[in-house]
């Protein structure tokens, strides 16, 4: 069975780091994008299941990659990983419908790969 | 002149009588005919003088309203601020140079029509606000007066916000119209967008270093301890576990900086606080499970709307249910009752909780403040709960107040003007 892909967009090191590590660790591949341009860059080359997605980043933001996804109405999964937790910034996610979001300093690893999972399954990614 | 003229005849028709001239025949005839026609004269002459006197009066009269007016004119052209007044159909009445300077419609094309007609209202979504749901309806149809800030659209179709006091006119206890005073808030608005985006900025920028801090220490957690120390891994806990409280307490602080900030950082709507808490119960059901505890929401229909800031009125829900979670031990009840009352939303929540000691009831709003008994339950609140509670419910215009009893419980009341 293939590996799914995951592309992780973040720009903080560590973050990106401990998450790769874990991510792979659950059997996963991870492509790791420094900001959302690199990652929407990646993301046209095709072949990626899930998109782990940060909202503050240089260059190109969450917001504005959220943006480009429902113009080009692509249909990848979203889940942002976040911590902007103040309600205006839910708010702001919400405007693009329904996307699944954690604040990380909330959430456990644990959980974040419980998201992960149900939500290849429910895609059936 | 005339006065003299009156007076002197009759003065000379009195010397003629004293002096006795009027044995005269022909002075006696002089004289019928002078008493006869003079009277008539004088009369004339009499309401001449009162004639002149009224139609100066009324002169001066007319001329101390133009004074009037025109001193009103200039006040209101003076006043710095918009003032516009409708008749009780809404037709504008007074339209000030500051309104015609804000709006770009003159006067002459405001007044004499229906308000609603020459300037929109628009909500933050960019939506017009049908008249029914403008609040100068309300205050014609129910004589409210209200205070909010909203968005206009000028003549050019250009948006802006402006912060709006609408009261009614009462005319012996009738409503005859409305009157209204605008400011444009457009340099607060920006003040309060650049504050907002701080309070984001900053809970982004403290919350990173704990995500980290969290997942580090999470991982080492869950990994292998050949090797260590039971303190090892026990001081190990204790960091997730502070990294932990100090994302709620970078959560509450810069609430309360919000709170603090002014006026201007709110975003008013109608908020549905029945709906509202239903929510916030939903957000709490896992905490609720995990502590056993039955919850119960009683409501009374029908709960009027409240116009507030929604994410405040959020943080005065989640606050009083977290508490009776928290404070009430396993398999305990919470009841939360939501009616109106006397134009009020009225919310109570109850626990068959620890209760409040009595010699600490005074101190239960203050900023830090910690009650011992919840202390021993939880060591790590941060005594900000109800401090931010206290001060939503004050900006709202509302009342908190509570009752209880040591290992029995609490009730919260929270009453917040519709």
């Amino acid at each position: 069975m293939n590996q799914q892909h995951i592309l992780l967009v973040e720009d903080e090191p560590a973050v990106a780091k401990i998450l790769r590590i874990k991510l792979e660790e659950a059997g996963f591949r991870v492509t790791v994008a420094v900001n959302g341009k690199e990652g929407l860059d990646r993301l046209m080359q095709g072949g990626v299941d899930l998109i782990l997605l940060d909202l503050l980043m240089p260059v190109m933001n969450g917001f504005q990659v959220l943006e480009v996804l429902q113009k080009k109405q692509n249909s990848t999964p979203v889940i942002i990983l976040t911590n902007l937790g103040q309600k205006d910034d839910i708010e702001q996610i919400q405007k693009f419908g329904p996307i699944d979001y954690l604040i990380k300093s909330d959430t456990p690893l644990t959980k974040i790969l419980e998201q992960v999972h149900n939500k290849l399954q429910k895609t059936g990614g | 002149m005339i006065i003299s003229v009156s007076v002197g005849l009759l003065v000379v028709m009195l010397m003629f009588t004293s002096v006795g001239l009027l044995a005269d025949p022909q002075v006696a005839q002089v004289w019928d005919i002078c008493v006869r026609y003079g009277g008539w004269v004088v009369a004339v002459l009499l309401g001449l003088v009162w004639a002149f006197d009224d139609d100066s009066g009324e002169e001066d009269r007319k001329n101390e309203q133009a004074r009037e007016q025109a001193k009103d004119e200039v006040m209101l052209s003076s006043i710095g601020d918009g003032v516009l007044a409708t008749d009780k159909d809404g037709v504008v009445t007074v339209f000030n140079k500051t309104c015609e300077q804000m709006l770009g419609w003159s006067s002459t094309d405001a007044i004499g029509k229906k308000l609603v007609d020459v300037v929109q209202m628009i909500d933050d979504h960019g939506h017009e606000i049908s008249a029914a749901d403008r609040p100068l309806a309300q205050t014609l149809t129910q004589g409210i007066t209200s205070s909010f800030v909203q968005n206009y659209r000028r003549k050019d179709g250009t948006t802006f916000p402006v912060s709006i006091t609408v009261s009614p006119i009462l005319h012996e206890g009738d409503i005859d119209g409305a009157i209204a005073v605008v400011r444009d808030v457009t340099k607060e608005k920006e003040i309060d967008r650049a504050k907002t985006e701080f309070v984001s900025l900053a809970s982004h920028q403290l919350r990173t270093p704990l995500s980290i801090i969290n997942w580090y220490t999470e991982t080492l957690l869950s990994g292998d301890h050949t090797g260590w120390t039971s303190d090892q891994v026990s001081q190990l806990t204790q960091v997730y576990e502070s990294a932990g409280r100090m994302a709620e307490l970078v959560d509450s602080l810069l609430n309360i900086s919000r709170l603090e900030m002014g006026t201007m950082a709110m975003q008013v709507e109608e908020v549905d606080v029945v709906r509202l808490v239903q929510e916030v119960v939903t957000e709490l059901d896992p905490e609720i499970r995990k502590h056993h505890h039955t919850l119960t929401m009683q409501v009374q229909d029908p709960v009027p709307h409240v116009f507030f800031d929604r994410r405040f009125i959020w943080i005065i829900v989640l606050n009083l249910l977290t508490n009776a979670i928290k404070y009430t031990l396993e398999h305990g009840t919470i009841t939360v009752k939501l009616f109106g009352e006397d134009g009020c939303v009225c919310l109570n929540v109850s626990d068959t909780g620890v209760g409040i000691p009595d010699d600490q009831r005074g101190m239960i709003f203050s900023k830090m403040f910690r009650a011992e008994n919840a202390k021993m339950i939880d060591s790590q609140g941060s005594g900000l709960g109800l401090y931010m509670v206290k001060t939503i419910v004050d900006r709202m215009g509302g009342t908190i107040s509570f009752s209880s009893s040591i290992g029995k419980g609490t009730t919260f009341y929270v009453r917040l003007p519709v």
